[in-house]
Order: structure tokens, then sequence, then C-alpha cells
């Protein structure tokens, strides 16, 4: 599953510096390309999140960089503002879209909710019930099929143009969770 | 090497929490500093400081002599082992070692000659083609040494590099920085919430508590002559013995009808204190245990007690008995022939001319 690794470096560095790093510690394809010298995006499947959990207090240490790197499943505008948002914080971990905004509802922080909003605000009204009652029925394609009087076929399809529309696989905890807290905004 | 001098140097938090207050410390080349306080204390975020890897809020950090604030953590030339003992998973230990130095585009003789000098430094020679699941705890964390060796750093940081190991190996571990550091002569600020590591390790000890400095000293200077009531009660194991008395016609009352004289040797001290609320300090191994010449020299000073808790450390028990109300710890050696047990009746005399005097009214304040 494809994931975009938005990232901050604490001072700036040779965009070589960093892909050599990475490619030296990650044996997958991955798209690295720096927006300006201390920031960039990572676009590679969701396994690097492993091997950078290992790697950044390595890389911290080695190089002193004071690496933060937010997992999002898209390079919009609220990622960029929650990896601003870690950056003020002073994290230098990796973390993920999901688990930063449900600890900032739970902390009643309301300053990511329109962005959040704004993602699903064009959406097809289908295709969100369609996702939310997937997540409802367990990821039970037909339970959900069932539950929505839609042709399991229909549901498959619903649920692939969700997908590429939002890029977010539910079928994916943290990308459920991210769903289930947007949804719940939205409604 | 370098020297590090910290002037006035405060860390205020963006959510206005201070850590770090007013610290000024000058460390000579070549010396082992160690940062002792409690959790919270501040001495990760001054360590952090000097590292670069938190920000400044006032107050100037020299490298030899040049002001490093604003210079970036990779040119401070500065080389840190921190706690967990992180290592490449899929890299040798030789590749992880030279790692740093490879991204850095070293020449690649360089590279190996650094490598098998730290290797050789640290005996990890054997295992440079071994990955770090096939060495033990201790291995990584040599290994994770070497990873700093190569540098060739001015200054080495070290942020707790020993809590993760058992106690075993720290005790080996503690010595073998020492070697590595008399061998480096590398100037070290070395970071743990371990009064021993402090003790057994620094030629000067920083005690931190709430973002101050206590007591900066010699580790014997310390525990002799502690500043005030919480580097008494922070440096030394068993902790020493406090008690709240007053001082009332030139002696000690602790309530209860106990009541100790005060040797000649601080008389003079104590005589301007007369009324005051004070607490007594002394250490358990200036407590003791059916000694003659204690029980005569201070005879005022020597009681008969219960025990409570007979601790045997194999060379020596720890007792603990009630002195006026008060738990008090004695360290006496172990002999074959004497064994205590709970409930035993034994004479407990203390060497006053060890005792301390902190001021109550004073922040505990050390008087002697």
């Amino acid at each position: 599953m494809k994931n975009y690794f938005l990232f901050h470096t604490k001072i700036k560095v040779q965009p070589n510096e960093l892909k050599e790093i990475i490619h030296e510690n990650y044996r997958f394809p991955f798209s690295f390309e720096m927006t300006d010298a201390q920031e960039g995006v990572i676009v590679a499947n969701d396994s690097l999140y492993d091997v950078l959990e290992t790697l950044l207090p390595l890389i911290n240490q080695d190089f002193a960089i004071g690496l933060t790197i937010l997992v999002s499943h898209q390079n919009h505008r609220l990622a960029k503002f929650v990896l601003r948002y870690l950056v003020q914080k002073g994290i230098t971990t990796c973390r993920f879209l999901a688990d930063v905004l449900m600890e900032r509802i739970i902390d009643s922080d309301t300053q990511f909710n329109a962005l959040i909003i704004d993602e699903f605000k064009s959406l097809p009204r289908e295709l969100i019930l369609t996702a939310s009652m997937f997540i409802h029925c367990g990821l039970n394609a037909i339970k959900t099929a069932n539950k929505l009087y839609v042709h399991r076929n229909t549901f498959n399809y619903r649920l692939q143009k969700f997908i590429a529309l939002t890029g977010l696989d539910i079928r994916d905890y943290r990308h459920a969770l991210y769903f289930e807290l947007a949804s719940r905004l939205v409604s | 090497m370098a020297n590090v001098l910290l002037k006035n140097i405060n860390k205020i938090y963006d959510n206005n929490v201070q850590a770090v207050f007013d610290f000024n410390l000058e460390i000579k080349d070549k010396e082992f500093i160690v940062f002792v306080g409690p959790s919270g204390c501040g001495k990760t975020t001054t360590l952090r400081m000097i590292a670069g890897l938190e920000d400044i809020t006032s107050g100037e950090l020299y490298i030899d002599q040049i002001l490093s604030n604003d210079v970036t953590p990779k040119d401070r030339d500065i080389a840190m082992v921190f706690q967990s003992y992180a290592l490449y998973p899929h890299m040798s230990v030789y590749d992880n070692m030279a790692f740093g130095l490879k991204i850095r585009h070293l020449p690649k003789q360089e590279i190996d000659e650094r490598v098998h000098r730290a290797a050789r430094m640290l005996e990890i020679e054997q295992f440079l083609n071994r990955k770090p699941k096939q060495l033990s705890g201790g291995q990584r964390q040599r290994v994770a040494l070497g990873r700093a060796i190569v540098r060739n750093a001015k200054v080495f940081l070290m942020d707790e590099p020993l809590s993760n190991l058992d106690a075993k190996l720290r005790v080996q571990m503690r010595s073998e920085i020492i070697k590595l550091h008399e061998s480096l002569g590398a100037t070290t600020i070395y970071v743990t919430h371990d009064q021993t590591e402090a003790m057994t390790m620094a030629t000067r000890i920083v005690v931190m508590r709430g973002g101050y400095i206590q007591q900066i000293g010699a580790p014997i200077d310390i525990y002799n002559h502690p500043a005030n009531l919480f580097v008494a009660s922070f440096i030394g194991s068993p902790p020493m013995n406090l008690m709240d008395c007053k001082v009332r016609n030139g002696k000690l009352d602790f309530g209860k009808g106990v009541v100790i004289p005060v040797p000649k040797l601080f008389a003079k001290k104590v005589e301007s204190l007369e009324g005051k609320e004070v607490v007594f300090g002394i250490r358990p191994e200036d407590v003791h245990g059916g000694i003659e010449f204690f029980e005569k020299e201070f005879p005022e000073a020597t009681f008969s007690a219960k025990i409570k808790v007979a601790e045997l450390l194999g060379h020596e028990y720890i007792l603990h008995s009630d002195f006026a109300g008060n738990n008090l710890i004695a360290k006496v050696p172990a002999q074959e022939n004497r064994l205590y047990r709970i409930n035993d009746d034994v004479k407990i005399s203390m060497n006053l001319n060890k005792m301390h005097l902190f001021d109550k009214s004073k922040d505990g304040i050390a008087i002697f």
C-alpha cells in the first residue's frame, strides 16, 4: 500500500545524503523528493515505516539532522499542516497521521478539524456510506453488501472508487482509523 | 580534544515549561563530567543543548572557545551514545561502525583504519562480521560506543548508555567506559540517574534537581560535604540518615527525651543556631553496631535498639533500627560469629565527628 512519508529536518541537508541513508537501509523501491533544503516527501510501501522506526534514532544520532516524519495517505494540506505541528512540538519521530489526529481529538484540539472535513466535502455520499458500513461490518465485504442492499460487485466497485479518490485503503488499520475519525467529524 | 563552557544557560519549551535554569559550568579538556539527578531534573535537556538537538533559549555555549549556540549539530564535532543501543539491523558490526563515515564520503582506507582501531580498543574485532542480532546486549553497547569512537569527535556525550543492561553487565561496562576514557582522553559528558555510576566514573559530578544545579564537585567532596539536604539524600547508598531536631543548650534535641551532644569540632557553629529547627544527618557507615571505641567516644550517642530489618550483603549488614521515632540505618561489617536477626537487641553508636547539620529554614542548606 502506497504511503507518503512527509519529512522535515531540523538542519539543512544534502538531498543525496538523506536519500543514500534510506537507500542503504530499505531494499524496496521508493521515490524521494525534496521540496526545499529541509523538507520533502518519500513515496513508498508502508513497510518503510518499520524500517524508519528503527532507523530514526540512529540517523538522528549519526547525522544529527533532527528528522521528523509524518506518514499520510496523501501529500495534502492537512498532512503538511500536521507535519508542521509535529516540528513545532519538537517531535523527532515517525508518526502516522491517524495517530496524531486521534491524540489531538482526545485532547479536544480542533485545529485540524476543518481540513479533515474539507477532504471529504466533494466525495459522493454513497462512497462515504459504503466505506463507513464496511468498517462497521468488520471489513466483511459480503455482510457490507447485504446491509447496503447492493450486489457484491457494486460494493467492490464503490470501495475501489473510494480508495482511488481518497488514497485511503481502509482495509489497513491506520487508514480505517483516519477515515473513522474523519467520518465522525463530517457527520 | 576540547573544553566546554556553559554560561547562564536557560531552556524554556514552547509550552512555557522551563527545564533548565541559569546553568553555569566549565568543563576542562579530558574531563569526565557526570550529570546526575532524578527524572525530569534537566540533565538530558542540558546534554541535548550541548549536542545541538535542543535550542538554547538564553545563555552561551562555547565548545573550544567557539560560541556554538547556532552551530549545527553535525558541525559541533560531538559524538553521542544514547540509552537505546540501536544498531542498523541488517548491517554487520563493521558496516554499522563505518556507515556514518561512508555517508560522509571518507576514503575507504581511512574508514577501515578507524573501524579497526575502535574495534581493537573495544575488543570486538572478532565480531566485525556479525550482525547485531548475533550479539549480546553488552556487545551491542560496545558497537554503539564504537560508532561514536570512529568519528574522532572532540566531545563525547553519553545519555544513560548503560541503563538497558543488566546489573552485572552494567558494572563491567562501567569500568570499560572508564578505561576507554583514559585511552581516548576525550572530554566526556555523561548523564545518569544512578548515583553509583556518577560516583565511580566522574572526575566531577554535577548534581541537578528541578532544572537547577545543586552542587558541582569531585565525587568524594560531594559525598563528604553535600551542599544541601537533597544532595545528602541523593548521593550515597543506602542514603544518609536524616532526622529533624532542635538546637537546645548547644545540644541536639530529637524530642521524646532523646538529646545528643555536639562534638567540640562543631560546637562553635552550633552556638549561633540556638533554638533553631535543623536536620541532623549521618551516613550509615558512621553508625556502628557494638564497637567499643565509638561507645566510649560518644557515650551519649550510644543506645540499645531493636533490629527492625537486617539485610546481609555478604561482607556487611544493613541494619534498620529506631532512633527517636526515626528509621536509623547502620552499615556494619558481617562477621561469621555474629549474626543479626530481626528483634535482636544491638548496641548502636554514632560517630558524631562525621555528623552533618542542615538548616531547615534555608531550603536545607548545609551548615556543616
